[in-house]
């Protein structure tokens, strides 16, 4: 029980666990439509441009988030505008924007020097975290819900069967655009905790387990929120105990859920095989 | 489905040039279709078969020329209201995990309330669709234990759920068995009598010869149109698919495509010669017309 209430004694714990809390739901809950549309780069690509865009912030005398925002939301821009061009997938599209503005803040950091700590912002720190963190935390996790909320049905169909979608009068192009809207301002609000090079795993990892364990969108979305946050909190007292980095301890409590969440899911269809239990197809 | 107009234009594409990039894929085409209309379009692979029905969707962009639909002119990114779309089987991961009844109430999402979930009324007519089709055991079922015929009549209560008054479908009669298909068409033959217009693209020149009463040949532009007794000549199949395709009829008098030269069977290359192919497609189907094995 100590190891549990021991860490609060510290006022920037308490920070940390709301902005973990935060930051778990909002990365499990974004990993569904990210893992079904197979857009697990999209992560990886837009924080390298948090990077970017932080370091060119920091260099011209700005606040952090102000850097880390114009630069994804102009990656995400860019990456929805590169890909709507035939014969240009989202990888390849992430690829080009996203690396780009990552090798630019880093050719910027060698010529103008700043006290930016990359290493914090490449990996999270929870000393790092203070309330302007968790406001916008907050502000990123209220407007990504209130997204869900309103377009979920949308959301679904353009995910599942995008070109019925838009013949059925779904608004495709502005679905996918606020998609990578939602994207871009989580990648940002996870930077303090999970640390620019890790929110990749931390929007893949949750929905990667939970696909394995559920068989309704539905459910998969509440299972996904579910071990995103159990990630988060899970890895912030192992970042305390074990004095690691917040984002590889959060990362590394995922991947043990999508472990455990692979081997139970591999052990129940052996066993269905084994009875010969697996459902018959009904008749055509 | 009762209640839809049944006189007027349901679709009208005049001297239509269309293209996704610099190759135009369909040139000067002309097609009307009037309410009600059960049309069935025909053509080798690459002929623009889907092109149209993307034209008919806001799909595709329009170079030249006008598509009107249920009277709203279509341009591209603006479907029209009251267009069903059913898909080749093989455009969605089956794998993705929704049931049945979240599939066929997601064709109506566009006008649903926006809220999470779907209100008992909607649910109800979801359930009432998968009555009708023959699936509503099914609702609860993910949609990876369903077979071919099942994922078809899914996509069909999708369609429809939209209260949809032109269904549009793409190969409905494409990757599944005889009896399956046998059932996907006396169910689009009960919706064209009550009243919806469906138009269908197919590489099944049989099927459409002994079911639908028009047939519209597309190679790149219509090259006929018609009944089949019209249209399905020797000469209309050679400026449709190229030489190799003659006529027989059937003992009712029917026409029926089949080879110029039999493909022999039990050879090492069978399986070069897969249906795909407009002369495999229409020995298939010659040799089931006949009932030969």
């Amino acid at each position: 029980m100590r190891l549990l209430t021991e860490p609060f004694a510290y006022a920037f714990f308490g920070r940390a666990m709301l902005a973990g809390v935060l930051v778990g739901a909002l990365c499990g809950a974004l990993s569904v439509p990210v893992v079904l549309k197979r857009m697990s780069y999209v992560g990886h690509g837009l924080a390298h441009s948090v990077v970017g865009g932080v370091a060119i912030g920091v260099a011209l005398g700005a606040d952090l988030y102000v850097g880390a925002v114009v630069a994804t939301v102009v990656s995400a821009v860019l990456i929805d505008r590169v890909a709507a061009r035939r014969g240009l997938h989202p990888d390849a599209a992430i690829g080009i924007v996203t690396t780009a503005a990552f090798a630019l803040g880093i050719a910027v950091l060698a010529i103008v020097p700043t006290r930016l700590n990359l290493e914090a912002i490449l990996f999270g720190n929870i000393l790092g975290v203070d309330t302007r963190d968790l406001a916008v935390t907050a502000a990123v996790a209220l407007a990504a819900a209130a997204v869900l909320f309103v377009g979920y049905k949308r959301l679904v169909f353009v995910v599942f069967d995008p070109e019925v979608a838009a013949v059925h009068g779904v608004p495709v192009r502005r679905v996918e655009l606020a998609l990578n809207l939602v994207t871009a301002a989580v990648v940002v609000a996870s930077v303090r905790v999970l640390g620019a090079l890790l929110i990749a795993a931390a929007v893949v990892l949750p929905a990667a387990g939970a696909r394995l364990i559920t068989r309704s969108f539905a459910s998969l979305l509440v299972t996904a929120t579910g071990l995103g946050t159990f990630a988060s909190v899970v890895g912030l007292y192992a970042s305390f105990h074990l004095d690691v980095p917040s984002g590889p301890a959060i990362v590394l409590v995922g991947t043990l859920g999508f472990i455990t969440a692979y081997t139970v899911s591999g052990a129940a269809a052996r066993s269905a095989r084994r009875g010969d239990r697996a459902p018959e197809r009904a008749p055509a | 489905m009762t209640g839809l107009p049944t006189a007027g234009s349901a679709v009208t594409i005049r001297g239509v040039e269309a293209a996704y990039a610099r190759p135009a894929i369909l040139t000067a085409f002309d097609l009307h279709v009037e309410r009600g209309e059960y049309v069935g379009l025909v053509g080798p692979s690459g002929a623009g078969k889907t092109t149209v029905l993307r034209l008919l969707t806001g799909g595709v962009e329009v170079r030249r020329g006008d598509v009107e639909v249920l009277g709203t002119r279509v341009t591209r990114g603006r479907p029209p209201r009251g267009v069903g779309y059913v898909p080749q089987l093989g455009s969605v991961d089956w794998d993705f995990p929704l049931t049945v009844r979240e599939v066929v109430l997601l064709g109506d999402a566009a006008s649903s309330r926006s809220v999470p979930w779907f209100a008992r009324d909607e649910r109800r007519r979801a359930d009432a669709l998968l009555d009708r089709l023959g699936i509503a055991e099914l609702a609860t079922r993910s949609i990876a234990e369903l077979s071919g015929g099942q994922r078809q009549r899914m996509f069909l209560a999708r369609a429809l759920a939209r209260r949809s008054e032109l269904l549009l479908l793409d190969e409905p009669t494409s990757g599944v068995d005889l009896a399956t298909r046998a059932e996907v068409l006396r169910l689009l033959g009960e919706m064209h009598h009550e009243g919806l217009t469906v138009v269908i693209t197919t590489h099944d020149l049989n099927f459409v010869a002994a079911h639908l009463p028009r047939i519209v040949c597309v190679n790149r532009t219509v090259v006929a149109d018609g009944s089949p007794d019209d249209v399905l000549t020797e000469d209309v199949l050679t400026r449709t698919y190229g030489p190799g395709l003659r006529i027989v009829r059937d003992p009712d008098g029917r026409p029926v495509v089949a080879d110029a030269a039999p493909i022999p069977l039990h050879s090492g290359t069978d399986h070069l010669m897969g249906a795909e192919t407009a002369h495999g497609a229409a020995h298939e189907t010659a040799r089931e017309a006949a009932g030969t094995p």
